[in-house]
């Protein structure tokens, strides 16, 4: 059955219906130990339907390739739905942003298993008893919002994402070094592969630290753990449901007048550019955080009804499977004006990734996570690696009273453009 | 569609060839507060093919069943160019060929218990946190279950046609303060008995109790503590501490890894037996058969202190030149399989834990988790409650401990094993290269550890 035909049936048995048709398509290539390991591809599509009935929302979803039970299925579950705070968004005006697949097409498996053959060749190289880890692969993506109250929004996207890494597990001394890249079009890994290559070397002696309180310099990798916080507690779904401490402290100031977070989703160089959210909201600049002031809150359709605010654009779905909802995506904490090298010479620690950061409870604004890669420093250089150590985090105070002070320069971690960090006072057990 | 099935793949031009093909019906409720936030019922159809040339693998997965021949052909495709670069000559672990359909045995089916009844009783929990106390500023009550038909088949001839299922609530009590939001939740977990839903009641009330006593706690002081873990906190550690590095693709290729992780070697006090089981039916590890159709067991990786086996897949078990233990499992059609656990416990020991408590001087005794997270040689987790022991009892509540340290030395301080082996299912899972949650298991007894770095001020 079409998706215009699963629309027809779901808006006959109810007052609003929007279905969502998504198609993504993939392929990659990676290396383990050194070697080829797996190609794989994907061609996963499914099929939403969302209906407004009697006031309540009713929701469903299926990968079977035009399944039309999913329009009776979402009617007949609307009458346990929530209460249905908003309506379906028209067609809107906004510029669009076509995709060119050229940019992706030359990624195939052939050039893919070549690229990596290539990057773990100079990986291998760091020496004897190293295993390097490598993967490439590509996506191309198409989705469809269809609704009753006339919108009609196909979105056509694809990105290329690639990572590598070294393992040197030994007795008393596991050490795993990464990195990886997500955009438009494919840089080359020899960026990667320096990186990874540099801070390898540099593990090659240990340092015991002490417990205590310590200037830290937190990388951008390392900095996106800690904006997890940021990331929960902007979230309108958090607002609505008060679990967000920040639910009513709109244009209050919170931290450092030097912190300035945002979400960029239309710009050039954002690694996913739409148009559109998946309710098919138009996106845009958004200041979350202007100059220490919590500026706004990110919103769906459903989370905005529900706290009183306009959407903002930010109602994605995890996967097809999942109904829409607040996520960020292409965010950006603002450059200061500190040069690295000064930031790195006021440093005691310089810290690239925490394990286990993400299990801390980020409404209570403290990130804790061991050190999985980081290092001491002295005289603004990295001189041997941090093991064992525990860094405990509270965001809420550091970033308003310690910011000694947030790099020129930024870097890419993901989809967030970020600078290097440094905060003092950082609870250090060790 | 049995014969035809297994004459494509039989005669597929590959080492080796499997389909996995899925349909799962997964219902979830959830509220947040007052709210039915989510009450919907989700079709998921789909299937995968993997193919082995020359030690390389090729996998392709899909929704839709068109063209099968075509999708085999794909997979064969990419793991003859694999191999080619490979050039290896592997051959699976040998598993007996099976052929069987394993029937869902359930003691109460969550698919005959009307949606409405489901919807009454998560109303009924949420009810009892959001009217037991002012303070209280919110809830979170979910459930979800999902009953799944699997057919797998493989180009050796092996045909299984399996029926499960996999369900689990949690009600969370929220308390939001200056100092942060914290929470409590009750949950259970099953893999065929709706019953663990009921009757949780009394445990939500105590919940509730304690999430105002945590918001009102001080933060631990950082610093090296003597802890008692609690079973479900024990299992989240011996899971994460020594359960993924038991993982055989962790270590099969690497030789400085396999003389670290050599069989023999002692790694905990002689009272430490772990094993990691899929033979414990109603379960959320329960694992008949695993995804590459090999038969489930109970598989001891640590018994008396020294180490004594691995979780295997069939590439890995060869490689090692070990048995297959049935532990290759892909969370869905969407993924290839690989190592992972059942549900791994840690047995019982001889120590009641009043004893336990008694012998210690200074501490902390920490309950339930939030998670934990591994890179082998390092692990974390996050402990739900916890309390500060001093001078042989239980004192005042501290928040915010995550425990953290290395695997090797902080199974050597295991110094206490209690006799009060528990296993409570949550409604977590297990995350690893890309496939997360997958149902998994643990079991412990109180465990007393010396020695563990917990993170703090």
């Amino acid at each position: 059955m079409t998706p215009e035909k699963i629309l027809e049936k779901a808006a006959a048995a109810s007052d609003a219906a929007e279905v969502y048709t998504s198609r993504r398509e993939s392929l990659s290539v990676s290396f383990e130990n050194n070697r080829i390991k797996e190609s794989t591809s994907s061609d996963l599509q499914g099929t939403a339907v969302r209906v407004l009935k009697d006031g309540r929302v009713g929701f469903s979803v299926s990968t079977r390739p035009g399944d039309e039970r999913v329009a009776d299925t979402a009617v007949s579950l609307a009458r346990f739905g929530k209460k249905a705070g908003f309506a379906f968004p028209p067609q809107p005006d906004v510029e669009r942003f076509p995709f060119d697949p050229s940019h992706i097409e030359g990624i195939t498996p052939e050039r893919a298993a070549s690229e990596c053959a290539a990057a773990v060749e100079r990986l291998r190289s760091l020496g004897d008893g190293v295993l390097a880890f490598c993967g490439m692969g590509k996506e191309r993506f198409s989705s469809r919002i269809l609704s009753t109250a006339g919108l009609d929004f196909a979105v056509d996207g694809g990105y290329v994402q690639w990572h590598c890494g070294v393992t040197r597990n030994v007795e008393g001394d596991f050490l795993t070094v990464y990195d990886y890249r997500v955009g438009r079009t494919f840089d080359g890994f020899d960026a990667l592969v320096d990186k990874v290559s540099e801070e390898y070397r540099l593990c090659s002696s240990t340092e015991k630290i002490e417990s205590g309180k310590y200037r830290v310099l937190f990388t951008p990798r390392a900095l996106s753990s800690l904006l997890r916080v940021f990331n929960d507690c902007l979230s309108g779904k958090a607002v609505a449901k008060r679990i967000s401490p920040w639910a009513n402290r709109k244009g209050e100031r919170l931290f450092d007048e030097r912190i300035t977070y945002l979400t960029d989703l239309v710009s050039e160089d954002a690694p996913f550019r739409r148009a559109v959210d998946d309710e098919g909201v138009p996106t845009g600049r958004k200041l979350l955080v202007d100059r220490g002031v919590l500026a706004s809150f990110y919103h769906s359709l459903d989370s905005a009804a529900e706290c009183g605010d306009e959407p903002t654009g930010h109602g994605f779905r995890s996967s097809v499977g999942a109904q829409p909802a607040p996520s960020l995506f292409c965010t950006r904490l603002l450059p200061g004006e500190d040069s690295l090298e000064g930031l790195a010479s006021s440093a005691q620690l310089w810290v690239e990734d925490l394990l286990g950061a993400s299990m801390s409870n980020s409404f209570s604004g403290i990130i804790t996570g061991n050190v999985s890669l980081g290092f001491t420093v002295r005289d603004g250089s990295r001189v041997a690696r941090v093991k064992d150590a525990m860094l405990s985090v509270n965001v809420f105070e550091l970033f308003r009273d310690a910011v000694l002070g947030i790099s020129s320069t930024v870097e890419r971690h993901g989809t967030a453009l970020l600078p290097y960090l440094l905060l003092d006072g950082v609870s250090v057990s060790a | 569609m049995k014969n035809w099935l297994r004459e494509l793949l039989r005669k597929a031009d590959a080492d080796y060839v499997e389909v996995r093909l899925e349909e799962t019906v997964r219902t979830s409720v959830n509220f947040t507060g007052p709210t039915l936030e989510e009450c919907t019922q989700n079709l998921s159809f789909g299937g995968c093919v993997r193919a082995l040339v020359k030690g390389g693998w090729g996998f392709t997965c899909f929704n839709s069943l068109d063209e099968l021949e075509e999708k085999v052909r794909l997979a064969v495709e990419h793991a003859r160019a694999v191999g080619l670069r490979r050039g290896e000559d592997l051959k699976l672990a040998d598993v007996p060929v099976v052929d069987v359909v394993v029937p869902f045995e359930p003691v109460n089916d969550p698919a005959d218990v009307p949606i409405e009844r489901k919807v009454e009783t998560l109303r009924a929990y949420n009810d009892i946190v959001l009217s037991f106390d002012k303070r209280i500023t919110t809830s979170s009550t979910r459930y979800h279950d999902a009953r799944r038909k699997l057919t797998f088949a493989t180009s050796e001839g092996t045909w299984i046609e399996k029926e499960d299922a996999d369900l689990a609530v949690s009600v969370a009590a929220v308390v939001n303060t200056p100092a942060g939001t914290f929470f409590a939740r009750a949950y259970n977990g099953s893999s065929n008995d709706y019953n663990v839903v009921l009757g949780l009641e009394e445990e939500i009330l105590e919940k509730c109790r304690d999430v105002l006593d945590i918001a009102a706690a001080k933060p631990v002081k950082g610093g090296k503590y003597t802890v008692i873990l609690d079973p479900a906190l024990a299992g989240v550690f011996i899971h994460e501490a020594f359960g993924h590095l038991s993982e055989a693709d962790f270590v099969y290729e690497d030789p400085h890894l396999q003389e670290v992780m050599v069989l023999g070697r002692e790694f905990g006090p002689p009272e430490l037996n772990v094993a990691d089981t899929g033979l414990d039916v109603g379960t959320r590890g329960y694992l008949p058969y695993d995804d590459e159709g090999v038969p489930t067991e109970r598989t001891y990786l640590i018994r008396e202190g020294k180490l004594v086996g691995r979780l295997h897949s069939r590439e890995t078990a060869a490689k090692m030149g070990e048995r297959p233990t049935g532990n290759a499992r892909a969370i869905n059609y969407r993924h290839p399989p690989i190592p992972r656990m059942r549900n791994t416990v840690i047995e019982p020991g001889g120590v009641p834990f009043e004893e336990m408590i008694r012998a210690t001087k200074d501490g902390l005794y920490c309950l339930d988790a939030r998670g934990g997270q591994t890179n082998g040689e390092l692990f974390t987790f996050t402990a739900a409650d916890a309390f500060v022991i001093r001078d042989g009892k239980i004192a005042e509540r501290v928040r915010d401990v995550t425990l953290t340290g290395n695997v090797f030395e902080t199974l050597r301080n295991i110094d206490m094993i209690g006799n009060d082996y528990r296993l409570r299912d949550s409604g977590g899972g297990c995350g690893k290269g890309g496939q997360f949650p997958l149902p998994v298991s643990h079991g412990s007894p109180h465990v007393r550890i010396r020695n563990v770095v917990v993170g703090g001020k």
